[in-house]
């Protein structure tokens, strides 16, 4: 009982030094550092949820895209205020309840993540009777169905132009914010019984089955759940970089949150966490090698897509080595820290 | 001791066009061990897929504890106590030992899945005692050494002890063995026929076993159905199967060889081989 409380008064203290970190953070770095920051957190939130449905729910999903431009659309449409909407909306006119609807930002955040995990249901329904490769082929054509009916749905969406000005509410404190709140709900569910039973569902249907498991609904539940968290994720991305437009949401979103989870260890959280820190930094830090640089005395020119290439031999090393990923199925531990450190005198 | 705890009228399963159940008819009492035995391909594992759910018969019906359970999908048929193993194990091989059999626990509990996220009144102690449950089946099945370790990483002979404590999660009354003797030496048998006794007794269970190893039949079923080509060709306690003349042609049959799956060797061969099957 001591080790439970002693855990819980360890994670209380880490979270305080994480809010003190963002405090300095926020105060102390350059615009650039902070975009990243945000990005670490908003990779880490989809990189969560599609963990819980590819990783622990063993559901091949590439249909996240999707559920983010959801996300992100509901938050945008609104939290925009009447005016700002009338005058955006060029190719029709809006349509009547969303012309006059306004709502709080959070509201809207939460509103993103409902509409995610509900449209999720409705392709749940269909879509997960099916396995393997096959469920990955269906929710890709999903997500490709929703950025064409964005794209075409003029008169709610705003059709090809998109959503501009949507006023920047997701500073640093609410990414982190929402990350936290996530990592709490993810943890939580897992580690209660619903983590061994979905986990159970993943590794032998049948005999989940046998034990009285309804395992189509914990299906079903574990992939509007990850939905639910990309929408949030998506509105998210939307307030931070205050613009959204469909080409946004294509499958190359899927891919990098995709790239992050298996990078990260498909099954465990602290991967994910790991994996969007470690990849969201490395985009942003492989830059130079866009720009001329020099390498064992030899210069090489600047290449515009060179560091995709770096980046593709670091996923590519990191796949011949360590195929389970950074954290394979472990996850961060106070004891396990602690264990170590004892070790060491 | 009124009414049997199982009734099977008429089963009958087809594969296509092959008859693997055809006709079969069984009434098991409470409180009873018994077995259902045949050669390979004989119908047995249809037979109890079936009754778990697992295929839904073509005709024919199943009635448990007065109940008609005809069709029903395999989640349901467990809760109404029904628990089962698998012939080849089928366990869940990356969770522990402890998390295997809370599995089985979640079952029977009464609180919902978002309840934890917001300490709902009781859902604590409700985790708690799905732990302790398991903690407990598993120090009664003797694997308390094991129970933090990986449940694929187990000897063999632990997890066939294992998936019977993950089925007894459940908290069933009927259970269903499906070769609970398959690979096992003569010393490990011995220790399962006590076993199985001992769990009839301090679990009240009333228990139907497949099985090949004639030694572990004969010492604990009470009375034995004998299949061949998806018919019932015996029935009786282990005295008169063994005399009848249809159960040792079956066995022996006109080819010599055939005599070898007496000896306890894994079942192969024909569509009883399908547990894998979900063609409900």
């Amino acid at each position: 009982m001591s080790g439970k409380t002693l855990n819980a008064l360890l994670t209380a203290g880490a979270v305080v030094l994480a809010g003190m970190l963002l405090a300095w953070a926020n105060a102390g770095l350059d615009n650039y550092s902070i975009r990243i920051l945000n990005l670490i957190a908003i990779n880490a939130i989809l990189a969560v949820s599609l963990n819980l449905i590819y990783g622990f729910g063993g559901m091949f999903s590439l249909g996240h895209a999707g559920f983010m431009a959801i996300g992100a659309y509901t938050s945008a449409l609104l939290v925009l205020g009447p005016e700002q909407k009338e005058m955006m909306w060029m190719l029709e006119d809006i349509v009547w309840p969303l012309s006059v609807i306004q709502i709080p930002f959070w509201a809207s955040l939460l509103a993103g993540g409902l509409a995610a995990a509900l449209f999720s249901l409705v392709i749940a329904l269909p879509v997960l009777r099916l396995g393997g490769d096959y469920l990955g082929i269906a929710t890709l054509g999903f997500a490709e169905i929703i950025r064409v009916l964005i794209t075409n749905s003029a008169s709610v969406t705003n059709g090809s132009l998109g959503i501009k000005g949507i006023p920047p509410h997701a500073t640093l404190y609410v990414n982190y914010a929402c990350l936290g709140l996530a990592l709490y709900c993810v943890v939580r569910l897992l580690s209660s019984n619903f983590g061994n039973v979905i986990k159970a569902v993943r590794d032998d249907e049948v005999a989940a089955r046998a034990m009285g498991i309804d395992t189509f609904r914990y299906r079903v539940l574990a992939f509007c759940l990850g939905a639910f968290f990309a929408g949030i994720g998506g509105a998210l991305q939307g307030n931070l970089i205050t613009t959204i437009d469909p080409k946004m949401f294509n499958f190359l979103l899927t891919f990098n949150i995709l790239m992050i989870v298996v990078a990260g260890g498909l099954g465990s959280i602290t991967g994910s966490v790991i994996g969007s820190v470690i990849i969201t930094f490395m985009l942003e830090w492989l830059r130079f090698a866009d720009s001329p640089f020099e390498a064992l005395g030899v210069t090489i020119p600047g290449v515009p897509g060179m560091r995709m290439v770096v980046f593709a031999l670091a996923l590519l090393a990191l796949i011949l080595y360590r195929r389970e990923g950074i954290m394979g199925m472990h996850e961060f531990r106070w004891e396990w820290l602690f264990s170590r450190r004892r070790k060491k005198p | 001791m009124t009414a049997p705890i199982l009734q099977i009228t008429d089963l009958t399963r087809n594969f296509g066009g092959v008859v693997a159940v055809n006709g079969f008819n069984m009434t098991v009492e409470h409180g009873m061990i018994a077995g259902l035995i045949g050669p390979n391909g004989a119908g047995k594992t249809t037979v109890f897929n079936t009754v778990s759910g697992f295929y839904r018969p073509n005709a024919g019906r199943i009635v448990f504890e007065g109940r008609d359970i005809t069709g029903s999908p395999a989640h349901r048929i467990c809760r109404y106590g029904i628990a089962r193993t698998f012939q080849n194990i089928r366990l869940f091989g990356n969770a522990t030992a402890v998390e295997n059999v809370m599995v089985g626990g979640h079952v029977r509990r009464k609180k919902q899945w978002w309840m934890p996220l917001v300490f709902w009144p009781g859902v604590m102690e409700e985790e708690r005692s799905i732990r302790s449950r398991a903690e407990e089946l598993i120090r009664r099945v003797d694997l308390e050494r094991y129970r933090n370790e990986k449940a694929g990483a187990l000897p063999y002979g632990a997890q066939r002890r294992l998936e019977i404590a993950r089925a007894l999660a459940t908290e069933p009354t009927f259970l269903l063995l499906d070769e609970p003797a398959a690979g096992m030496n003569p010393q490990e048998t011995e220790e399962l026929m006590q076993f199985i006794k001992r769990l009839r007794d301090e679990f009240g269970l009333t228990i139907l076993l497949i099985e090949h190893d004639m030694k572990v039949v004969m010492g604990v079923c009470e009375r034995i159905w004998v299949l061949d080509y998806g018919r019932l060709i015996a029935e009786g306690d282990a005295e008169r199967i063994q005399r009848d003349q249809r159960v040792i042609e079956a066995y022996l049959g006109d080819s010599i060889d055939a005599a070898a799956d007496g000896g306890g060797e894994r079942a192969g061969a024909g569509p009883e081989s399908g547990t894998e099957g979900e063609s409900c």
